[in-house]
Formats: structure tokens, C-alpha cells, sequence
């Protein structure tokens, strides 16, 4: 350490760097006291963009998915603020207006007991969006877990994970949910809890890929280096990392449990006969005759639960490509 | 400068035992067949048999082309790879005995700035919570100290203090490694391992980082392993210089002596591809230009690793390991081409 003061232009000349030129650093480049990398004041003025806020941006950007976004938070107060805005009790049976067709006192009509078509739908969004929010719950909790501890601990404790991971992807779910729900008996609960403990494999590959990925990134073993213990580099740089692939899975998800719920409903397996359900009430309009002479007993229902998935499915997508960006850029 | 860095006097260059010695490391990475029931079929032979010391104060140079073993000396240093054998002393400690606490515990004392300013910030944390993430896990400043502790050490390596609250993608990749470098300095190190900081940057940027690594040096007191494969970066920046091929340091010395007089053909091949900046002299220059491929790590050559393309090869090359023997003042080298290589 004898001549650090002769900085770069150093012994006989040669030149950090290499091969190419190189803009000379005048007075032996001082460390800088100044603001000389950036302005002070528009340092502190300008906003932060986290990452969060970006990802946001450019969700925003995604018409699709902020439309379906906007469904499904329509649909959300809905299901919370049914009583409300529901204007008959949904199981209110009226005998002296059945069947009728839509009309001021009944928008979408009633069914062959005189219920209002539009109040039943209402009611139907809370079993819906309940099961649809914590099946993926409970499966996205599942699929952490397992896909985290998979790729985190490795070696031979991955292999078994993921080897059974494969053996639940290979039973044919539906049946198994079938039957399972048959031993439970048809509840919202038990539905909930049948589609959660079925529906992890997917989200636990995904995440474990993404666990695998980022546990070789350079910051990773930055903090190793620094001295960080597994379990604070697992909570404070893996996990929110694994933020987006969460968000893709469980939006993608929702839209499968609201369509399995309806199966269920629809088979007479789902939500117990009189509570409002999309799915019950499909099956109550099933019936060949009624379906073509009173079609908003069946088009209400079933138009509700194909606007439920599609824009859970767009969302999914807004939020993959939202994330997609990786590093820098806008 | 107000914002200097108190660091503690035990640094000074008193003590003339060297702050790190190492002893014979070796990092194999084994190779492993079958999905369950997995066997080793053989291992990549990274670094095989490295032994340098680095005195306090000191920077040493380690370079070598891609895939000789340099950066995984360095992580084998910091244990951030358990090495296959040999020792690691630092300080007096041996490095590669400490359990897992032990080792956390002394990881402030070392530290690392990482060749990918992009790849080694976490995204999603704000430049004040990186660098102060040393000074949290290890607990060494109190939490209401810490942003200004943040504020100081971001001006220490010229970045504007009031960054702090914002996010890496926000940056250039020279304020990238300047964030990178005050991430290192928080837990007030003996001891940096630099692993290649300004290979990926712009050459003008290269200067500016180079240049604040040696101011640091000169006002912390802090020990280099600087390595890089830019033989001028690390001629105007390292003390010493030691120069690897294929997991095994074939020469080191003081830099000049290395420069002005290598002593292993791969060391005169290295230095004869530097361009000179001067149109005379660089017409004059003579390559030696080396042929055939670096052998595979998986398996080497026997007897020294690089007589498949040394110019002066002899039978004694191909089956003896050359010893790593000091040829006077400090100038190590391992070929058959001096004495004392066969002992």
C-alpha cells in the first residue's frame, strides 16, 4: 500500500480496466462528500416506487385483468353485503308468484316456489367466493410448506416430497372428492376443506421451482455471508420473493374452486338443498321443461359462475405478467 | 470526510501474524448419479490444494481465466461452501472447525462484495434494510441508531444518504456495487473478500469502484482477497498477486515482481494478451498464445495440471506435481523449470 495516492494513471502507466480507454479520475479521486452521484433534494422529494407499486403499475396496464379484478371485487361485497342489498329473503317461498318472469318486483324472476331468482344469486356469491378464497387458502398454505421445505432442505427430503407430490397429482381428484364429501356429508365447510387438501400438488411444484431459483441468487448467499441463519434467509429474502407466484396460483385457483364447488353443488353434493347456491340452483333448473320455458332460473346462475372464473382467470394472467418483469425497466 | 467510520485500532499493522493463512484448501464437488439411492461417480476438483496467506492491511490479487477456481476459493474462505479439507485460519482461528453458530458469529469479521451488483440486492428490501442487515443480525448498532449509521456508511462510499429508502432497481450498476460495498462495511470487517466487483460494470465506472476500495483500505485498515480476472485492475489494486489454473496457484509474488518478471510460462502467456496503451510498444508486444482447451476440473491432468499446453514441457511435468517453492524474496512458483521442484 505505497502509492494509493497516485491513483489511476499508476507506475508506468497502465490502465485499470484493460484494453480500452478509460476516463481519468482527476486528484487522486477523494472519497465524495458531496452530492455528486444524484441531487440531494430530488432525492427526497421524488416518490419511491417499491416494488409492490410497480408490479401494481403494470397490472394496471392489463385491461382484462383489471376488469375481472373488478368482478370479482363486485362479486366479493356482494357476498358480504348480501342481506342488505338482496331485496326478498332468499328461501322466502311465495306461492302466489311462481315461476315468473322477470319483471320490476322480481328482476330475474322466481322459481317454481315463488323465490327471487335475483336474492337467491346474491346469497349464491357468498358460498361461492367463501369457498373459492379459503380452499385456496388452505391449499396455498399446504403448497408452501411443502414446496418451500422441498427445496430448502433438499437432498433426500425433496425427493420424498415431491415423489408424493406426484402420487396426489396422479389420483383422479373429482372422484376423490366425491367420496370424501359423501363420508363428510355436504357442507360448505367440508367442501372447503375437501378441494383444499386436494388441490396443493400444482402450487407446491411451482413454488418449489421458484424456491430452487432463488436460493442460488447472489443476495441469498449475501446474506448467508453476512451471517444470517436459515431461518431468517428462508422468512426475510425467500418467502416475499415468492409473493408472486402465490398471487398467480391463487387467483388461477380460485377460479377451480368455484367451478368444483358448483359440480359439487350441482351433483347434490355441495351446499345442503335449501341455501343459495349457483350450483344448487342449476340444479334446481335442471329439469328439461323448465329449461326452456324459464331460462333465467338457469342463464342467472350460470352466467354468474362463468363471470367468477373468467375474471379470476384474468387476474391470474395480469398478475403472471405483472410479475413477470424481472429487475429493471420501468 | 465527517462521516468516517470509527474503526477499533486491532487492525493496526502491528501485529505481524497474517490475518488469514490458508493451508491446503481443497473443494471438490462431488458428482452424484440415480434419483433415491444416489452415488458419487466423481468429483469436480475446484480448488485442489491452495495455500496462501494474506498479512493485514494487505490486498493480495488472485486471477486466473473462467472456471480455474478462484471464486470458489473465496466462498470456501467464508465457508459459504464447506471445503473438502484443508484449513482456513483467520485471526488464528481455524475457520473450517467452527459450528454453525461459532462461524455466524465470526462472519462479521469477514465479508464479501459480489460480482453481480444486479443479482445480489434483494429486490424487494429498500437500500437502508440491506445495509443495515448486518448491523441487525448481528446487533451491533441500536435500532435507533441504525438509519443514521445507514445514512453515514451510504456517504462513506459516495452514494446520497437520503437513498435509503429507496429500492435497488433504482440504480446504475456502479451504485449497485457502492450499495453492495456499504452493505460490507456495516458490520465494521477485518476482512474483505472482493469476488470479481468490477467485471461486470462499465470501465469508466470500474475506475471510480476500484479507486473507493482503496480509499477504504487506507481509512479502515481493511484486508483484500481481490479477485478478478483483469490482470490490470488487479496490478494497479493488490500488494501481491497470486495467479491460478485449474485449482492450483502456479505463481504468486509482490506484484512487480510478478509483473516485470513471471516466473511460470502460464503467468508470461496471461501477461503477454495485456494490450499495452501505447501504439509503439503494443507493435512490438510478442503473444505467447497458448493452445487447446483449459482440461476438465472433473478430470485433470496428472502430474502438473498444465503441461497439456505449457510451451516447455518436459516427461518430469507429466508425472510429478510440481512443489509450490519460493524462488527468493517472496516469489512462489510451482514448476519443474526451477529448482527444488521435485522434493
Amino acid at each position: 500500500m505505497t502509492d494509493r495516492t497516485s491513483s489511476i494513471n499508476n507506475d508506468d502507466g497502465t490502465v485499470v480496466g484493460g484494453s480500452q480507454p478509460i476516463v481519468p479520475v482527476p486528484g487522486g479521486a477523494p472519497l465524495p462528500t458531496g452530492p455528486t452521484l444524484g441531487d440531494y433534494s430530488e432525492a427526497k422529494s421524488s416518490a419511491i416506487h417499491s416494488p409492490g407499486s410497480r408490479t401494481w403499475r403494470r397490472f394496471r396496464r392489463h385491461k382484462l385483468a383489471m376488469a375481472g379484478a373488478i368482478v370479482i371485487l363486485l362479486l366479493v361485497l356482494t357476498a358480504i353485503l348480501a342481506p342488505i342489498i338482496a331485496p326478498y329473503d332468499p328461501n322466502a317461498i311465495n306461492l302466489m308468484a311462481i315461476n315468473q318472469p322477470p319483471s320490476s318486483d322480481h328482476w330475474f324472476g322466481t322459481d317454481a316456489v315463488g323465490r327471487d331468482t335475483l336474492s337467491r344469486a346474491i346469497f349464491g356469491a357468498r358460498v361461492s367466493m367463501t369457498v373459492g378464497f379459503f380452499a385456496v387458502a388452505i391449499y396455498l398454505s399446504i403448497a408452501f410448506v411443502l414446496g418451500a421445505t422441498a427445496a430448502y432442505v433438499g437432498g433426500k427430503v425433496d425427493t420424498i416430497i415431491m415423489r408424493f407430490t406426484d402420487i396426489i397429482m396422479c389420483f383422479p381428484t373429482f372422484v376423490l372428492t366425491l367420496i370424501l364429501v359423501g363420508f363428510l356429508g355436504p357442507s360448505i365447510w367440508n367442501i372447503v376443506f375437501v378441494i383444499g387438501i386436494f388441490g396443493w400438488p400444482g402450487a407446491a411444484r411451482m413454488i418449489r421451482s421458484q424456491v430452487l431459483t432463488l436460493r442460488n441468487q447472489e443476495y441469498v448467499q449475501a446474506a448467508q455471508s453476512i451471517g444470517a441463519g436459515r431461518w431468517y434467509i428462508l422468512t426475510k429474502h425467500i418467502a416475499p420473493n415468492t409473493l408472486g407466484v402465490m398471487t398467480v396460483a391463487g387467483s388461477l385457483g380460485i377460479a377451480g374452486a368455484i367451478l368444483q364447488e358448483a359440480g359439487l353443488s350441482f351433483l347434490g353434493l355441495g351446499v345442503v338443498a335449501p341455501t343459495p347456491s349457483w350450483g344448487v340452483m342449476l340444479n334446481d333448473a335442471r329439469d328439461p321443461a323448465l329449461l326452456a320455458t324459464f331460462p333465467w332460473l338457469w342463464l342467472v346462475p350460470g352466467i354468474l359462475i362463468s363471470l367468477a372464473v373468467i375474471s379470476s382467470n384474468f387476474i391470474g394472467d395480469g398478475l403472471r405478467d405483472a410479475y413477470d418483469v424481472k429487475g429493471h425497466g420501468d | 470526510m465527517s462521516a468516517v467510520i470509527e474503526q477499533p485500532q486491532t487492525a493496526a499493522p502491528a501485529n505481524s501474524a497474517p490475518l488469514l493463512d490458508v493451508k491446503n484448501l481443497v473443494m471438490h464437488f462431488p458428482l452424484t448419479e440415480g434419483i433415491i439411492f444416489q452415488r458419487q461417480v466423481g468429483a469436480v476438483q475446484a480448488v485442489d490444494g491452495v495455500s496462501f496467506h494474506v498479512n493485514r492491511g494487505e490486498t493480495l490479487g488472485l486471477v486466473g481465466e473462467s472456471g480455474c477456481g478462484k471464486s470458489t476459493t473465496g466462498r470456501a474462505i467464508l465457508q459459504l461452501y464447506k471445503p473438502t479439507s484443508g484449513e482456513v485460519n483467520f485471526d488464528g482461528k481455524d475457520l473450517t472447525k467452527l459450528d454453525g453458530g461459532d462461524m455466524r458469529k465470526m462472519r462479521r469479521h469477514l465479508q464479501m462484495v459480489f460480482q453481480d451488483p444486479y443479482a445480489s440486492l434483494n429486490p424487494r428490501m429498500t437500500v437502508g434494510n440491506i445495509v443495515s442487515e448486518p448491523m441487525q443480525i448481528h446487533k451491533l448498532v441500536p435500532k435507533n441508531e441504525r438509519t443514521q449509521r445507514v445514512q453515514e456508511l451510504l456517504q462513506t462510499v459516495g452514494l446520497n444518504p437520503y437513498f435509503a429508502n429507496r429500492y435497488p432497481h433504482e440504480f446504475s450498476g456502479g451504485q449497485r456495487q457502492r450499495i453492495g460495498i456499504a452493505r460490507a462495511l456495516a458490520a465494521n470487517p477485518d476482512f474483505i473478500v472482493c469476488d470479481e466487483p468490477v467485471s461486470a460494470l462499465d470501465v469508466s465506472i470500474q475506475a471510480q469502484v476500484v479507486n473507493l476500495l482503496e480509499d477504504l483500505q487506507d481509512k479502515l485498515g481493511l484486508t483484500y482477497l481481490f479477485i478478478a480476472h483483469d490482470l490490470s485492475v488487479v496490478r494497479h489494486i493488490s500488494d501481491r498477486v497470486a495467479v491460478m489454473y485449474l485449482g492450483k496457484i502456479v505463481e504468486m509474488a509482490d506484484r512487480n515482481a510478478l509483473y516485470d518478471d513471471p516466473l511460470h510460462p502460464y503467468t508470461k502467456a496471461l501477461l503477454s494478451a495485456v494490450p499495452i496503451p501505447d501504439p509503439v510498444i503494443e507493435r512490438k508486444r510478442e503473444r505467447i498464445i497458448l493452445t487447446g482447451d483449459v482440461p476438465s476440473p472433473i478430470n485433470p491432468p496428472s502430474g502438473c495440471h498444465f503441461h497439456t499446453r505449457c510451451p516447455y514441457v518436459m516427461d518430469v511435468c507429466k508425472q510429478q506435481d510440481p512443489a509450490f517453492v519460493d524462488q527468493g524474496g517472496g516469489h512462489f512458483v510451482a514448476c519443474h523449470l526451477y529448482p527444488g521442484s521435485t522434493t
